[in-house]
């Protein structure tokens, strides 16, 4: 196989792959029950995210550095961003290992009530 | 004295950061201090750098005209929008310093406050894809730690319930909003190594399957960001219970900061809505019905003010998309549809301010935000309740009133075919819009009537301790509900005669006139 080809190759591989992860994410975020199953549904499309740049970089751009750089401050910004929802959510809940963090939490509730901001306040 | 000069000169056009940075040392420098003459100095002082960063943003694009360069970019838009990000900082001031004063971390409440119109500002003038992200992930985190902050156990209502929980879903919603991004712009840079939109656009790379996958979701992730039908659930229970200032942070900052991103990705929405109009004109009926008819049914239903105010947000908020919708039809073009968005944003504000502040008074008085609070006050009241009615009537869009102006926009490419009586010559869908907008706007018409003739309606005093006689506002109030009622009528009645083509010669440029958002467009 020529280098070309096999280049083009392992670019379609990584697009499939991070493509596979992004769904993995979405998946995860529709159906996740908890805030923690849901940070990991987040780090699924943040990898695919990255593959996604370094795998342009070094196959289309001859390994351009302006994505290093959006990947290094692109992620510095969400992880500080994370770090205080976390941090928020233990201050807030006292333990990690509670109903919220680790049990009846969905981020889109797809009903009735929900869209009309019912609940009993 | 020629030192100065060349500073001011390097530092266009930051000159509105710079200012409200300076208070921003100023703020950290008293940061730990609890003492109420301090906070008081250091609440005066961020008023007048807020204040003379309005007045500085203006004056440098009326000097220096506009700039762009790599990272940046400063033209009429960016200068509009900063002055309005400026001007609701000022308002959101007003009303953290009134209910948070006595918090014992107010000036880290300042602090930030003023780091997120920083960040807000930097997002309005970048170009630089990167510049634009980090901008705005920033920006997000600092309305998330000033949201928290404001809602302390002292002073919130999140404590009943789930309080925080709805909190947290909702700024984990933003949160994955620029996750979204960030993965746009993975997808993106796949296609072009451009570094920004307006790069993309004039290259052949606009039409390629990565940019357009890249748009698309772009486009989920503004969907999401600003609670659009159905995604409003964890705004609508937030809204309802968190502290009043933190409701102001959130309509005025974090959604227009929202708006501001939707409005850099114009450049090659406009190009695949002229690729694709009627597709993409549909796709935008059924969107801006969906939010519109949505916040409508939900205003109608609750007899929370809260969240009838709310829904009304999103009503107005849907209103963007109804904006592309007619573009899409060929029924307003690019310049247009800038000036609409602008206009609703600006009505947004002058509106709900002095409407919100007036039902956050009524809400501290009573101990709620019912819909019957408002009853008789027309008559123990009537110089701020006619104010307010006014400011609800411009929302209807009432003759000689901001709103007007807005609604005359939308009317006026129907006007030829309703004149002369060939409806049917417009065409299906150019019908559906029109009935569409028509009946959302009237349906918005209903819910403005229902909370008007609550202040008309009488008070039959069935609870003993519901006396109308309590409800005195501070004289301030008076200033500050008449400073947007006269916004309101004065822009209106100026609008008003440039349509109907009378020149008084009041101001040396027309407030209708949308041809400088063309420059920005193209």
């Amino acid at each position: 196989m020529s280098e070309g080809g096999s280049s083009s190759m392992n670019l379609q591989v990584s697009i499939y792959f991070s493509f596979l992860l992004f769904l993995l994410g979405v998946f995860g975020i529709l159906y996740s029950n908890s805030i923690v199953s849901l940070l990991i549904s987040f780090q699924f499309i943040i990898t695919s995210s990255g593959i996604n740049f370094l795998s342009f970089s070094q196959f289309l751009y001859q390994n351009s550095v302006w994505d290093k750089i959006f990947i290094f401050s692109g992620m510095v910004s969400l992880y500080v961003f994370m770090f205080c929802i976390i941090f928020y959510s233990y201050s807030s809940f006292k333990y990690l290992d509670n109903e919220v963090n680790l049990g009846r939490f969905k981020l889109f509730e797809m009903n009735l009530s929900s869209w009309w901001g019912d609940d009993n306040f | 004295m020629s030192l100065v000069f060349s500073i001011i000169d390097r530092i266009n056009p930051f000159y509105s950061i710079v200012t409200v940075s300076i208070a921003l040392f100023v703020c950290i420098f008293f940061g730990i201090s609890a003492r109420k003459g301090i906070k008081r100095f250091v609440t005066i002082f961020t008023a007048i750098t807020l204040f003379s960063a309005l007045f500085l943003n203006i004056y440098s694009y009326t000097v220096s005209g506009e700039f762009s360069n790599y990272l940046l970019t400063f033209g009429f838009l960016q200068m509009v929008e900063i002055s309005i990000v400026l001007f609701s900082s000022l308002n959101i001031l007003l009303f953290i310093s009134i209910y948070n004063i006595e918090n014992t971390h107010f000036i880290k409440i300042l602090i930030l406050f003023l780091f997120s119109i920083v960040c807000a500002t930097l997002l309005i003038v970048s170009r630089n894809f990167l510049l634009l992200y980090i901008s705005w992930c920033i920006f997000l985190v600092s309305i998330f730690q000033l949201t928290t902050g404001i809602n302390t156990k002292v002073n919130s209502r999140l404590l009943g319930g789930r309080g925080h929980e709805h909190l947290l879903r909702f700024f984990l919603n933003s949160f994955l909003v620029v996750i979204l991004f960030f993965f746009g712009f993975s997808i993106i840079y796949g296609s072009t190594d451009f570094k920004n939109f307006r790069q993309i656009v004039e290259s052949e790379a606009v039409s390629s399957p990565f940019v357009i996958i890249g748009t698309i979701i772009f486009g989920v992730g503004i969907y999401l960001y600003l609670f659009l039908f159905p995604f409003q659930s964890p705004y609508l229970k937030f809204m309802r219970r968190c502290e009043c200032s933190s409701l102001l942070v959130i309509w005025f900052l974090y959604f227009p900061a929202g708006i501001f991103v939707w409005l850099k990705l114009n450049s090659i929405v406009y190009y695949f809505v002229e690729q694709s109009n009627l597709v993409s004109g549909l796709i935008f009926i059924i969107l801006a019905f969906a939010c519109m008819v949505g916040g409508n049914i939900g205003a109608i239903k609750t007899t929370s003010l809260r969240r009838i105010l709310s829904f009304i947000f999103l009503f107005f908020i849907g209103v963007f998309l109804l904006n592309y919708a007619m573009l899409g039809l060929g029924l307003v073009n690019e310049g247009r549809a800038e000036w609409l968005n602008i206009a609703n944003l600006i009505i947004i504000i002058v509106g709900f301010l002095p409407v919100y502040s007036f039902i956050i008074h009524l809400e501290k008085n009573f101990g709620s935000d019912s819909i019957l609070n408002l009853k008789g006050l027309i008559r123990k009241n009537t110089y701020l309740s006619l104010n307010i009615i006014i400011t609800l009537l411009s929302w209807c869009g009432m003759i000689g009133t901001i709103g007007y102006l807005n609604r005359y926009y939308y009317i006026k490419p129907f006007i030829p075919y309703l004149r002369f009586g060939n409806v049917l010559g417009l065409g299906v869908l150019k019908l559906v819009a029109l009935g569409i907008a028509a009946s959302c706007f009237i349906f918005l018409t209903v819910n403005v009537f229902r909370i008007i003739i609550q202040f008309f309606a009488s008070y039959k005093g069935q609870d003993k301790d519901y006396d109308r006689n309590l409800v005195v506002f501070p004289k301030f109030y008076y200033i500050y509900i008449s400073f947007f009622t006269l916004i309101i009528l004065v822009v209106g009645v100026v609008g008003l005669m440039e349509v109907l083509n009378i020149d008084i010669g009041f101001l040396s440029f027309k407030i209708t006139d949308y041809q400088i958002f063309l420059s920005n467009v193209k």
